[in-house]
C-alpha cells in the first residue's frame, strides 16, 4: 500500500533516532483492558542505556495512534528507527518499518527482539528492515547506532553478563497514555502501570531474572535467551523503593518467566523484602515441581513476602501430556501445589488476610491430547479454590522445539503476518476445537465431576458454587 | 445492577458457551464479536454493553493478546443462572476478585 502525505516536513524533531513502541493501534488511546497497557522492558532498558551514554532518542508508539497516517506524520524527518519485535508484534513491526521508509526513504531501520532472535529469516524477508539483531542488545546498541554500515544485515547481539550490570531503567522513557480521560478511567499514574486485577495500582513491573532454565518443548526460552546472573536482591529493592518515593507503588508484578528459582536468592528476598519495603503484594511465577521440592521456602514466600497472585504453568492435568511437553512436573506435583495453596489460603483468610490465588496457565489442544487427558486437566482446575484459569489453545511459536516441529510438518495454522491473531484461535491442523469449546462451556461437567478426587480442599467448594448458582 | 435486554442476552449466551472476543485488525479496528459455541455464527456486540458488564464485575477479560476473550465471573455466573435457571457453568475465574 502506498501513502501520499499531504503535510510538510515536521519541525518538532528533536533527535535523529526514533524508537517505535509496538502494539495494536489505539491501545494507549482507548484500551479495553490492562493487558493493552503493559510497558516494554526491552525498549525501556535499551533506551535508558542510550540516554545514559548521551545517545538521545525520541519515541513514538503504534499504540498511541489510531491510524497509520498519524504515525507516518510523527515519524517524518528521522534518520533511524529502532524497535523491539516479538512474534505477536511482528505484523505491526513490519508495517511500522514500511511506513517509516515511505516517509524517510533514506532512513535506516534496525529491529531486534525475540522475533528477530527466533525467526530471523522472517525478519530478513522484509526489505524495510536494514539490520536485524538476534539476541540481547545491551552491549551492541551503542556501537550499532553510531555506525550501522559497519555491521552485516544480520547482527549477533551481545548482552550483559549479569542483570546487576543493567542501569536502573528510566520509566519516563516509556510511551505515555494518550489523553486524561483514559488516564482517569484506568487511574493510570504513568510511568507506573495501571491496576490489572492482581493488586492495587499503581503497578510497578520489574524483572529480576532473565531466563527460565527449564526446557518445556512449547517454550524452552533458554535455548535462545542466553543465561545471565540474576539482579541482586538489594538492587531490586532499591528500585522499588525509588519508584515508591517518586510515584507511589500500589503493588508489584514480577515479570520473570520463572521467579521461583534459585533458593539462595529467594531466601535473601524473604529476609529483606518484608523489612526494607512496604511489603506490597505481588504477582510472580513458579512451577509445581519446585513448590513440591521446596514447600517451606514457598510457604514462607507466600506468607512473609505477600506473594498473593501465584502464576503456575500447570499446563495439563495428565502425566501423558506433561511428559510430551517435557514439563518435568507430574500430576502429583500439580496436586501438591494446589493443596498447599488452598490450605495457605484458608489459613490466611481465617486470620482476616487476603488469601493467595492462582493464575493458572493451562494449555488445551495439544496435538495428541485425548478427551480423557483434557478431562483430567479440567478436574485439576476444579481442584483449585481461588483461581483465574488462563487457558490457551496450544500455539506453535517459533523458537520452541514443538513449534518448530509443527511448523516444519506444515501443521501450524499461524501465518507469518498473522501471529497470534487467528480469529478462531485455531492454531494447529487436525485438532478438534469443537470438543474444546464444549469442554470449556461445561458440557462435559458430569463426566469430569465423576472423576474428581475427594480431598479437603478445593473441589467440593467448586461444587458448592455450582449448587448455589 | 438492573440489566437491560442486551446485557441479559449477552450473559445468557456466555453461560451457554458462546465466546465474546475482542477482534483487532492491523489498521486499528476493534470489534467485540460473539461467536456461537458451534461456530454457526458471529454477531457484533456494542462496546458499551461489554464495558458496562465489565465495570459491574460480571465479566472479566482473560488478558490475552491481541484478541482477549471475556469470561463470566462468579457474580456473572450467578446472574446468568438466575436468568436461565440452568446450572451449566463455563470455565472461568473462581473466588478471584
Ligand atoms: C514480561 C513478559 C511478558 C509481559 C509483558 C510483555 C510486554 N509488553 O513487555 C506479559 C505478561 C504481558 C507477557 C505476555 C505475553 N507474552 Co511474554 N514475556 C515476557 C518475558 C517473561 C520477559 C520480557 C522482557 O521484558 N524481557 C527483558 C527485556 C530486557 O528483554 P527483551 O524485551 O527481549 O529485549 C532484549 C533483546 O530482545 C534485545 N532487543 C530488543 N529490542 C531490541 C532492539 C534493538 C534495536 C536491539 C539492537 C536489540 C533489541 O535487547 C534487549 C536487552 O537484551 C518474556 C520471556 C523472556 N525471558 O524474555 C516473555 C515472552 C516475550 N512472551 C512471550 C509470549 C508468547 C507472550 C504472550 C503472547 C503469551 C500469551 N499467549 O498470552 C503474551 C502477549 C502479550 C503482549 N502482546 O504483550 C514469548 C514470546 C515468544 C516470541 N517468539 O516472541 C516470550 C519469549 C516467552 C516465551 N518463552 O514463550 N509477556
Ligand atoms: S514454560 Fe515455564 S517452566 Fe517451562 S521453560 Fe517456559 S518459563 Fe520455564
Amino acid at each position: 500500500m502506498g501513502f501520499s502525505w499531504p503535510w510538510g516536513k515536521k519541525s518538532s524533531v528533536k533527535h535523529k533516532i526514533l524508537w517505535v513502541d509496538l502494539g495494536d493501534l489505539g491501545d494507549l488511546v482507548n484500551p479495553s483492558g490492562p493487558h493493552e497497557q503493559w510497558q516494554d522492558h526491552g525498549l525501556g532498558l535499551l533506551r535508558t542505556i542510550m540516554h545514559n551514554n548521551g545517545v538521545m532518542t525520541d519515541i513514538v508508539s503504534t499504540r498511541a495512534v489510531t491510524a497509520w497516517e498519524q504515525l507516518a506524520r510523527q515519524m517524518q524527518g528521522y534518520e533511524m528507527l529502532l524497535m523491539n519485535v516479538r512474534s505477536y508484534t511482528f505484523p505491526t513491526g513490519q508495517k511500522a518499518a514500511k511506513v517509516f521508509k515511505e516517509v524517510n526513504p533514506n532512513g535506516i531501520v534496525i529491529a531486534g527482539g525475540m522475533h528477530a532472535t527466533v525467526a530471523p529469516h522472517e525478519m530478513l524477508a522484509i526489505d524495510a528492515f536494514d539490520h536485524v539483531v538476534q539476541g540481547p542488545g545491551e552491549e551492541t546498541i551503542l556501537d550499532l547506532v553510531k555506525d550501522p554500515a559497519a555491521y552485516p544485515r544480520l547482527v549477533q547481539g551481545v548482552g550483559a553478563k549479569s542483570m546487576g550490570e543493567w542501569p536502573m531503567m528510566d520509566r519516563e522513557l516509556w510511551p505515555k497514555p494518550v489523553g486524561w480521560r483514559m488516564q482517569r478511567r484506568w487511574k493510570w499514574k504513568w510511568p507506573l502501570e495501571p491496576e490489572c486485577g492482581w493488586g492495587p495500582g499503581p503497578v510497578a513491573t520489574i524483572i529480576t531474572s532473565r531466563v527460565c532454565p527449564w526446557q518445556c518443548v512449547f517454550c524452552n526460552e533458554n535455548s535462545y535467551i542466553p543465561n545471565m546472573g540474576r539482579k541482586p536482591v538489594d538492587q531490586v529493592i532499591d528500585e522499588l523503593n525509588y519508584l515508591d518515593r517518586k510515584y507511589g507503588v500500589g503493588s508489584v508484578v514480577i515479570h520473570d518467566s520463572m521467579f521461583f528459582q534459585n533458593p539462595k536468592w529467594l531466601r535473601e528476598w524473604i529476609e529483606k523484602y518484608p523489612r526494607k519495603t512496604r511489603r506490597w503484594t505481588y504477582w510472580a511465577a513458579g512451577r509445581a515441581d519446585t513448590v513440591r521440592q521446596w514447600p517451606d521456602l514457598f510457604e514462607a514466600l507466600v506468607k512473609e513476602t505477600n506473594w498473593r497472585t501465584i502464576s503456575i504453568g500447570f499446563e495439563s492435568g495428565s502425566d501423558r501430556i506433561l511428559k510430551l511437553l517435557n514439563k518435568e512436573c507430574t500430576e502429583e506435583d500439580n496436586y501438591f501445589a494446589i493443596d498447599l495453596v488452598n490450605r495457605i489460603g484458608d489459613e490466611l483468610e481465617a486470620q482476616g488476610e487476603q488469601p493467595p490465588k492462582f493464575w493458572s496457565n493451562i494449555m488445551l489442544g495439544i496435538p495428541g491430547e485425548t478427551h480423557e487427558d483434557a478431562f483430567k486437566t479440567m478436574r485439576m482446575l476444579k481442584h483449585m479454590k481461588r483461581v483465574f484459569p488462563s487457558i490457551s489453545y496450544y500455539a506453535p511459536y517459533p523458537g520452541s522445539a514443538l513449534g518448530f516441529q509443527l511448523i516444519a510438518e506444515g501443521k501450524s495454522l499461524m501465518s507469518n503476518d498473522n501471529y497470534h491473531r487467528f480469529p478462531d484461535d485455531e492454531k494447529v491442523k487436525g485438532v478438534d476445537y469443537q470438543f474444546y469449546r464444549d469442554l470449556l462451556a461445561g458440557k462435559y461437567d458430569a463426566e469430569i465431576n465423576k472423576g474428581i478426587r475427594h480431598t479437603t480442599h478445593g473441589a467440593e467448594l467448586y461444587q458448592g458454587t455450582l449448587v448455589k448458582a | 445492577m438492573r440489566l437491560n435486554d442486551a446485557q441479559r442476552s449477552l450473559l445468557v449466551a456466555l453461560q451457554a458457551g458462546d465466546r465474546l472476543k475482542v477482534h483487532r485488525t492491523l489498521d486499528g479496528e476493534k470489534r467485540y464479536l460473539l461467536h456461537r459455541i458451534d461456530e454457526s455464527g458471529v454477531s457484533a456486540v456494542a462496546a458499551a454493553v461489554v464495558d458496562s458488564l465489565e465495570r459491574s464485575g460480571l465479566i472479566e477479560s482473560n488478558m490475552k493478546f491481541p484478541a482477549a476473550t471475556f469470561l463470566l465471573t462468579d457474580k456473572g455466573i450467578a446472574a446468568a443462572a438466575k436468568l436461565t435457571g440452568s446450572t451449566q457453568m463455563p470455565m472461568g475465574p473462581r473466588n478471584f476478585g
